[in-house]
């Protein structure tokens, strides 16, 4: 009897948990998400890092971004359209120019989802040494466009917004 | 006497009514420190010397219930969301025309005493009329470039609140 109470009660709990996850969880989402999320942890060095983490890095950097990606990003002088295989030579030229970078989005939110198209606004908050060694941190809020492509999220653009307009 | 409250203060019986409390006492501190009165530490210089960096404060976020934004009040305006916001001092509302010449505020073309305001570059810009709905924010650390602050209009709906003190 109490074991057919039990038993009860965790079917109960596993129904509500199955609804729960197939009518509210939006996983596309989430998938949105945990991209952006990849690709700051990505964007992300320091002067001690091997070679081989370097390479591993830009090419997961560059396999989130779509064949051709519109980077208009003002503060840091960046607009202009970036195609995939060029990913690693701005890079590189970032790794020349900053000694030490990492990248956290926070505020991460997804505006809206009309598949196969995503937008999704953060606040990037750069944090980097230049090659001088000065410091030069940034704040600044970034909105994405992706796309859905063979059930992966690609990057086909990104666009700073101007928060404060002189 | 006393013995027993500090004793019935630190070691509780835990009945139904304790654990009620507990939850309201919770749930209470989560609004008001999540909606109302939001934690925030300060980083950067760009409002020294009336804020610095590493000050701890609180964000008001009930201030303009039943008002707008006016000169000269200090403002945390959101970027993407709350958990990073702008530190900044409203120097004009909109329809209002903002200029800097020689590191001088004028706002409708009278010049603006700011005695907060602390190392006075010589910041240059042509007049701007603040826009429906927005208002004219600018840091009190004046020192640097005026490219390399970050000051200009922004709608109202952006700010979120004031910072207690």
């Amino acid at each position: 009897m109490v074991m057919k109470k039990y038993l009860t009660v965790g079917a109960v709990i596993a129904t509500v948990a199955a609804v729960y996850l197939f009518f509210f969880v939006d996983w596309e989402a989430r998938a949105v998400k945990k991209h952006l999320r990849s690709l700051a942890e990505e964007m992300a060095w320091s002067p001690g890092e091997s070679q081989l983490a370097a390479v591993t890095r830009v090419k997961s950097v560059q396999d989130k971004l779509a064949e051709s990606c519109q980077i208009d990003i003002p503060s840091y002088r960046i607009v202009q359209t970036v195609s995939r295989k060029d990913v690693p030579t701005y890079l590189t030229m970032g790794r020349n120019y900053y000694k030490e970078l990492s990248v956290k989005f926070e505020d991460l939110k997804v505006e809206s989802i009309q598949l196969p198209q995503a937008h999704a606004v953060t606040t990037a908050a750069v944090r980097a040494f230049g090659a001088d060694g000065q410091r030069n941190d940034e704040v600044l809020v970034l909105e994405f466009t992706m796309q859905k492509n063979e059930k992966q999220w690609e990057i086909t653009a990104v666009k700073e917004v101007q928060v404060l307009e002189k | 006497m006393t013995g027993d409250l500090i004793n019935k203060f630190f070691f509780p019986k835990i009945t139904r009514h304790y654990l009620l409390r507990v939850v309201l006492v919770a749930l209470v501190t989560f609004i008001i420190f999540k909606y109302v009165l939001i934690p925030f530490r300060i980083q950067g210089e760009s409002m020294a010397p009336t804020y610095v960096t590493g000050s701890f404060n609180f964000c008001f976020t009930m201030r303009y219930l039943f008002s707008e934004p006016a000169p000269p009040d200090i403002v945390t305006v959101r970027m993407a969301g709350r958990k990073i916001m702008l530190l900044k001092r409203v120097v004009a509302t909109e329809g209002q025309s903002v200029e800097f010449r020689e590191g001088d505020l004028f706002v409708d073309g009278k010049k603006v005493d700011e005695p907060y305001v602390s190392g006075k570059s010589k910041w240059n810009l042509a007049p701007a009329v603040v826009k429906p709905g927005h208002v004219y924010v600018v840091g009190d650390n004046r020192s640097m470039p005026a490219e390399s602050h970050v000051f200009g209009q922004t709608p109202v709906e952006r700010i979120v609140g004031v910072p207690l003190w």
